[in-house]
């Protein structure tokens, strides 16, 4: 298989703090790859590192084989990588449609053929029948949806999707599994941040596990599981 | 999709219709202030693409009105350029010194408050360099002289009307345009970046690159009604087209009929400048009374309508009768 990201010796601090410490890891073509550690584990800067919201102090980031450390996040985007956020950002005074329209542009030069592709993937996330729907109206779950659909418009190769199952019930993150299963199937290549294991353990193919800013484990899920680093850093030494 | 398309095109046709007739009224002190009112009409559409439809609330915009107006009225002063042509020439200068200071605003991510005080700071730096800039009349101005050879060539009329109209020419273009605009990626992008810059970056939007294009469109068409403005008063002074109090009537046409909505500011026009030239008619003996009901109305608008008097509009819109089918 093909690899599309590389992550190489990636640092990165705030001030005193050392959020990220020599992380390297890569992505192969159309895999799901799941990122997990405890709070404050470094998930979330390692997503902003790569996907060009953070320039890491070192290390570098390939996609494709091109190196793309500190490009400008939208650079990055229009490459084929793009991120959903932890805390919901959809543009709420505006319609569903519009939403994941404005997405669409990114690839589909006319409008009407972008509207067309944006309705394609209003469905593919189950939100039909809301296109006319304000985003700001939409259930928290509703609107991790449409964050998703918004991001899968763009047409990445790669998404990376910070903790999308936060704050939802279990059934909702099962259908959203479900969901993502399914463009997952259609081609695209995702890294899931999860704060919670169950949550990632049915579809990830491989683990990587993040510790205090470091990588302490990589793996298929059920070794990761008995991984007793893992479950060090989880519940603490005995 | 059509019969919605049909529909606006009416709604249009019958505001072009009234607003053509109005001038008609032989008073000139009427058309005088209607001339105003389409020409904060059309300030307050240019300052919706960047204020409303971008986010990015300006005070910098009367700058950009007085740019226009310098530029056609130096040039001809010194060579007789006539308007029709120098009105482009201080567009294009206006929307170089639109993309130099947004440049240099945006590029080191200044947003909201920070933007809107950067800009004033712009304003007034650039109308205390005319006022001491002998080269281009410093504080007392310039007088366009009256060209008595083809006056009209130079837009010299002696009637407002033809003012009027051309205001009113230039006001249905810029409506046209601007919902072209919106209604383009261009616009759609806008909007995202209102909304959420940071999801917009995410989403592949070069935010740094439309934040420039909207205020280069917008200060593109403020400085055009700067020309016009010029030729229709004779008269021009950094207090009358680089004040902040016309930034701040610019700003109140738009946000008072309602941000980001195009037709609002028509609206908020319609309002503002027959309160501002009656209050001052009525009450402008007293030094200041005047100002003090014209801001006190605003603030009770303000405070009523939230989100422009364009909602009002609206709602009394859908309560009327229906009498035409499609809906």
């Amino acid at each position: 298989m093909e690899t599309l990201l590389r992550i190489e010796n990636v640092s990165m601090r705030f001030g005193g703090l050392q959020a990220l410490k020599n992380v390297s890891f890569t992505v192969k073509n159309n895999e799901v790859i799941g990122l997990i550690g405890p709070n404050g584990a470094g998930k979330t800067t390692l997503l902003n590192c790569v996907t060009g919201f953070y320039k890491p102090v070192e290390g570098k980031v390939f996609y494709k084989g091109k190196e793309i450390t500190g490009l400008k996040p939208h650079k990055i985007c229009q490459m084929g990588l793009t991120k959903t956020f932890q805390l919901i950002r959809a543009f709420k005074s505006l319609s569903v449609l519009d939403n994941v329209l404005i997405g669409a542009l990114l690839k589909s030069s006319r409008k009407n053929e972008a509207v067309k592709f944006a309705k394609e993937v209003i469905k593919t996330v189950g939100l039909e029948g809301k296109e006319n729907v304000l985003a700001g109206n939409l259930t928290p779950a509703d609107q991790r949806s449409l964050e998703l659909a918004r991001a899968i418009a763009t047409k990445p190769e790669i998404l990376l999707l910070d903790e999308i199952a936060a704050g939802l019930t279990p059934a909702e993150v099962a259908e959203l599994v479900e969901i993502l299963k399914e463009i997952n199937k259609k081609g695209l290549t995702l890294v899931i941040v999860e704060h919670v294991m169950q949550a990632i353990m049915p579809i990830a193919g491989r683990i990587i596990v993040l510790h205090e800013g470091r990588k302490i484990a990589e793996g298929p899920p059920q070794q990761i599981r008995e991984n007793e680093k893992v479950i060090e850093a989880y519940f603490g030494e005995e | 999709m059509n019969v919605r398309l049909e529909k606006s095109a009416i709604n249009k046709l019958i505001i072009l219709i009234i607003l053509s007739l109005l001038p008609l009224y032989p008073s000139p002190y009427f058309r005088r202030t209607l001339f105003l009112v389409l020409y904060f009409a059309y300030l307050g559409v240019a300052w919706d693409l960047l204020g409303g439809y971008t986010g990015q609330g300006s005070f910098v915009h009367a700058a950009f009105v007085g740019l226009g107006a310098y530029t056609s009225a130096l040039l001809f002063i010194w060579w007789r350029v006539t308007p029709y042509i120098s009105m482009f020439i201080g567009a294009l200068v206006s929307a170089l010194f639109a993309g130099l200071i947004g440049y240099l605003c945006f590029r080191f991510g200044l947003r909201g408050h920070f933007f809107f005080l950067a800009s004033i700071a712009f304003l007034v730096a650039m109308r205390y360099s005319f006022t001491n800039w002998d080269l281009v009349g410093g504080a007392t101005g310039l007088i366009i002289p009256l060209e008595s050879h083809v006056p009209w060539f130079y837009l010299q009329f002696e009637s407002k009307l033809p003012y009027c109209y051309l205001m009113l020419i230039f006001l249905f273009a810029e409506i046209l345009l601007a919902e072209k605009i919106v209604k383009s990626k261009l616009g759609y992008y806008f909007v995202a970046i209102r909304e959420d810059e940071l999801a917009s970056e995410s989403l592949g939007i070069n935010t740094l690159r439309y934040k420039l294009i909207s205020f280069v469109i917008s200060a593109a068409f403020t400085s055009l009604a700067g020309t016009l403005y010029a030729f229709f008063v004779g008269y021009i002074a950094p207090e009358t087209v680089l004040s902040d109090i016309l930034t701040v009537q610019i700003v109140i046409v738009a946000i008072l009929g309602g941000a980001g909505t195009i037709y609002g500011s028509l609206i908020g026009a319609f309002i503002m400048v027959p309160l501002m030239e009656y209050t001052r008619a009525f009450l402008g003996a007293r030094s200041g009374l005047d100002l003090i009901v014209l801001g006190s109305l605003i603030i009770l608008i303000c405070v009523l309508y939230p989100h422009g008097l364009i909602k009002l509009i609206g709602k009394i819109y859908h309560k009327l009768p229906r009498i035409r089918g499609d809906h």
